[in-house]
């Protein structure tokens, strides 16, 4: 599954291992996940096919539920590094887009934008390939309550990636 | 003098119009401009009205409909801040100087008001899912249970033609063996049948073979005399064999009377005493 740089859409090996740190309580679905995806542990150094990571973040889903994917997307981000810079909610989200550049590379792989109504609502517009909504809610809502907020996020309605009713989906943040 | 000159009103309907219109993925793009104009406007009319008499009173009525209207369309939290917060800025830039206390005060109660709308109809639409799903719940319950009833139904069937095969040997004659306890359920399923069975064929000798009912007590005797009585009602009689010598010996020391029944000791006795009746006999072909 690990591949080399090139024309194919990759996943970082660094957050899909955050994803599964993620998981910790339920490692014995993972392991199982893992080994029928012909893997036993992530790599972090490596990239991987994007196709292949997002199907096993569908199969996570599928196995443990809605609520276990919003709370690995908001472990992911709680626990990553960022630059001492960023040290606010409003900087994290701004810089939503920069965090799916770094973990996701290759031709159209989409992006996410975030913008300001005021300094308490945020609008993120995400047409980032395969976008999972759970996981995305989880990691809107984690980049909040790494500086103490606890944010409402709302999904828009009328289209949306992972239901494949539309080509983006829009979060609203509010707190 | 007006809160707002008409170059100023017609300016703001437009662009907040527009701009509720205009918002991506949102209850007010789904439901489009006609939608959006009709709500601003309404906003705008109470915004006015409320600014001559000094009460947030028209704005209630304006901001529930927003809310009513929009709500089925996935209307969120931040939908209601950006229609206020969208109106109080253009109002505050198009309206008279000496309102703006007024006008602040006015759309922080209409956010209060539409807000708290907004979370009275979730709360309900969550009622609503909860009710449903326990309806669901009920209904699957039901469905469980009929499916057990229907089982059991059939298994009863299945005990009931088992438990009480009456076979007509010969014309006028039906030979009831029994097998197994005889309690008064099965006294209830066998005089249901047997009856039937005497009206349809009938019968003038329904022989009751008791060899297999391992305990003959007060009560079974009690329950059979009173099958004889109902047999007797249709002008037919009971024959009862097989008796063994420890439920005879049982029935005379409990000093049950049988009521007239005759008695035989094994089924060929007794068949031959019902072909007697009949005015027939039975004939050894061996
Ligand atoms: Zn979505």
């Amino acid at each position: 599954m690990m591949t080399e740089p090139g024309e194919m859409r990759e996943y970082s090996g660094a957050a899909l291992s955050s994803f599964v740190v993620g998981l910790s309580e339920h490692q014995a679905v993972v392991d199982k996940l893992l080994a029928e995806s012909g893997v036993d542990r992530i790599d972090p150094e490596a990239w991987y096919e994007l196709e292949w990571a997002f199907d096993l973040f569908d199969k996570i889903e599928r196995e443990l539920g809605r609520a276990a994917v919003i709370k690995v997307g908001r472990s992911m981000v709680e626990t990553a590094v960022y630059p001492p810079e960023i040290d606010s909610a409003q900087k994290i989200l701004s810089s939503v887009g920069y965090w799916w550049a770094l973990n996701a590379r290759g031709p159209d792989i989409g992006t996410m934008t975030c913008e300001w109504e005021d300094e308490h609502h945020a609008v993120i517009e995400c047409t980032a390939y395969r976008a999972r909504c759970t996981l995305v809610i989880g990691i809107l809502e984690g980049a909040c309550m790494r500086y103490g907020i606890s944010p409402l996020v709302e999904h828009g309605p009328g289209s949306c990636i992972q239901q494949q009713t539309g080509p983006m989906c829009v979060y609203r943040v509010s707190w | 003098m007006p809160l707002f000159e008409p170059t100023a009103r017609t300016e703001l309907l437009s662009s907040l119009t527009a701009r509720l219109a205009k918002r991506r993925m949102s209850a007010f793009s789904l439901l489009g401009e006609d939608v959006c104009r009709v709500h601003v406007e309404a906003a705008v009319d109470a915004l006015e009205r409320d600014s001559v008499t000094g009460k947030a009173e028209a704005m209630r009525a304006a901001a529930v409909a927003m809310v009513t209207t929009f709500l089925p369309e996935s209307l969120g939290y931040s939908d209601l801040c950006f229609f206020t917060r969208l109106l109080r800025e253009r109002a505050l830039e198009l309206g008279r100087e000496d309102q703006r206390g007024a006008i602040e005060q006015w759309c922080y109660e209409h956010l209060a008001v539409s807000t708290t709308h907004f979370m009275v109809q979730r709360d309900d639409a969550l009622q609503r899912q909860a009710a449903k799903r326990d309806i669901e719940r009920y209904e699957s319950q039901l469905a469980e249970l009929r499916v057990a009833l229907d089982e059991k139904t059939q298994l009863l069937e299945l005990i009931r033609e088992a438990s009480t095969p009456i076979a007509p040997v010969v014309p006028g004659i039906l030979v009831v063996p029994l097998v197994g306890t005889f309690d008064r359920f099965r006294a209830g399923l066998l005089t249901e049948r047997l009856l039937d069975e005497i009206a349809k064929t009938r019968a003038r000798v329904a022989i009751l073979d008791i060899s297999g009912v391992p305990v003959f007590d007060t009560d079974a005797a009690q329950l059979i005399v009173r099958l004889a009585r109902s047999v007797r009602l249709l002008g037919a009689q009971v024959i009862l064999v097989g008796m063994s010598p420890h439920n005879a010996r049982t029935i005379v020391e409990l000093g049950v009377d049988l009521d007239g029944i005759v008695t035989c000791r094994a089924l060929q006795d007794g068949l031959r005493s019902a072909l007697a009746t009949q005015r027939l006999e039975l004939v050894s072909i061996a």
